[in-house]
């Protein structure tokens, strides 16, 4: 915990640039992926789509996007387990949301790096 | 004017004859132009000599008349009792411990607010004969709305965080120590640093911004606790020195 | 609070009443956090589609088809609501850090209602170009 403590101000920099990301990106991707792709109502096409997201510029964006989110997320996590759980859950709040942030950033590395 | 009969639930702790604080209900004859704290002195008064509660302005300054009302924190000389429907139920400020009936003890309070150094750190202090301390008005504006804060604890009452880390330094500390660091004549930003951005500091705050829907000076203390954050932060990179921020 | 220094008998702190769920206000605020957990939900599902895109055409092809899934557009559904209320909120109260508070003068003072609306309608624009360039548009 006591280096949690210390990195503090950097895991709140990051929730919050991951949160400007997510607040100008992800409802539109969810609409676009998750809602109209879904329903077939865009034309997601893997050639196009394969060849942006595996660009000079998707890679790195892709990179920055997703961590950014996971961390994002996972710092929101903490704080909502402390909430509801109390002093008692401070310490494994924390250690299970970061745990689960290092875990996705490891597995959005691995599939970068395939791509 | 007539008077209306409204009901009242207030919660009742006296230590030497209770072991935990209960509800008692009263019957108080108001007048249309009372407030909250009205009916609790009429209570003491003509009812139940016994209660015990804070006052003293009765003009929303001094801070000292806080308690939740139906839930929410207020101050209870601002707070009418034509506003509120049906029972009116009465507690002690949340996130204290109550030392009798709707007393709560504020000495962590104090501490916490003493902790900021809330008040203006020189270096070097100017001779009397030097002069005052020159400030423009832009310079005012800065943090004027931070510095009308009366110590009234309503935000402390409001905020879930201090409920699971009681050790948060809480809002109107952090705003109050923010008032000074945006001040121009003040140079002790480095020796607020720990007490507001250490690990009790600002970042236990998760913004649910409940302080400032509460605070009844509209100093907005979750305003100055996230740029505080956002200060401190660059401070911690480095990108922003710590001596003075203004 | 914590400790208490002096002698006085107290009974203990209560806590904020009607926390977590009797108060809308209290509600917001953990609906907002709640929004952490299916946006993670939501960045997963965008992580398995780069995943497919890195495997080839048929699993993009499958990606697509779990996407149709009812229970799986249910879920996108969820997570469009939460990011979208993440969004709303996250401009909305987050506009008072956005002010310039470095340096001698203070700026020019920015409408706060202004600076939260604009930077709503910032995202919806970002959005509506994601969109464009998801559909192959841009
Ligand atoms: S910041 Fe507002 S609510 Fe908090 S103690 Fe000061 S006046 Fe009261
Ligand atoms: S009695 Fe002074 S603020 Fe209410």
């Amino acid at each position: 915990m006591k280096l949690i403590h210390r990195l503090e101000p950097l895991l709140w920099m990051i929730f919050g640039a991951g949160g400007y990301q997510l607040a100008l990106l992800l409802p539109g991707l969810v609409l676009g992926v998750g809602l109209l792709g879904g329903l077939g109502f865009l034309p997601l096409e893997y050639e196009r789509l394969h060849a942006l997201a595996s660009s000079a510029v998707g890679k790195p964006f892709l990179a920055g996007f997703l961590i950014g989110l996971f961390w994002h997320c996972c710092h929101h996590l903490r704080h909502l387990i402390l909430d509801l759980g109390g002093e008692r859950a401070a310490a494994p709040g924390a250690y299970f949301s970061y745990a689960l942030a290092i875990v996705a950033t490891a597995a959005t590395v691995q599939v970068l790096v395939v791509l | 004017m007539e008077t209306q009969t409204r009901k009242f639930e207030i919660l009742r702790y006296r230590p030497e004859e209770q072991s935990e604080p209960e509800f008692r209900s009263y019957e108080v004859p108001c007048m249309p132009d009372w407030v909250v704290l009205d009916a609790l002195n009429a209570i003491k008064d003509d009812i139940d000599p016994t209660l015990s509660h804070r006052w003293s302005c009765r003009m929303g300054v001094c801070g000292s008349c806080g308690m939740l009302v139906n839930g929410r924190p207020v101050l209870t000389c601002a707070a009418f009792v034509r506003d509120y429907e049906g029972t009116i139920r009465v507690e002690p400020l949340s996130n204290f411990p109550i030392v009798r009936d709707l007393v709560v003890e504020l000495d962590d309070f104090v501490h916490k607010i003493q902790s900021v150094k809330p008040w203006i750190v020189r270096k070097l202090e100017k001779d009397v004969e030097q002069g005052e301390y020159r400030q423009s008005p832009a310079q005012l504006e800065e943090f004027k709305q931070f510095s009308m804060c009366i110590n009234c604890a309503l935000c402390y009452a409001a905020c879930p965080v201090l409920a699971s880390e009681p050790d948060f330094v809480g809002p109107a500390a952090i705003a109050l120590g923010h008032r000074y660091n945006l001040d121009s004549r003040d140079e002790g930003n480095a020796e607020r640093y720990d007490a507001m951005h250490g690990h009790n500091g600002v970042w236990s705050c998760s913004y649910a911004n409940e302080c400032s829907q509460v605070c009844p000076k509209h100093v907005d203390p979750a305003m100055a606790v996230n740029q505080a954050k956002l200060t401190g932060a660059l401070q911690w990179t480095g990108i922003l020195p710590k001596k003075s921020m203004t | 609070m914590s400790e208490n220094a002096s002698p006085t008998p107290v009974a203990p702190a209560r806590p904020p009443s009607g926390f977590p769920l009797a108060h809308a206000r209290y509600r917001n605020y953990v609906l907002f956090a709640l929004t952490s957990v299916f946006m993670f939900v939501g960045g997963v599902g965008l992580l398995l589609g780069v995943r497919a895109l890195g495997q080839g055409p048929e699993a993009w092809a499958q990606y697509l088809d779990a996407l149709g899934h009812p229970a799986v557009l249910a879920l996108s559904l969820a997570v469009f609501g939460f990011s979208v209320y993440f969004t709303l909120r996250w401009m909305w109260i987050g506009r008072k850090i956005m002010v310039g508070r470095v340096g001698p003068v203070p700026g020019p003072p920015i409408p706060m209602a202004g600076l939260g609306l604009g930077g709503i309608a910032l995202c919806f624009a970002t959005g509506i170009g994601v969109l464009l360039l998801l559909g192959g548009v841009l």
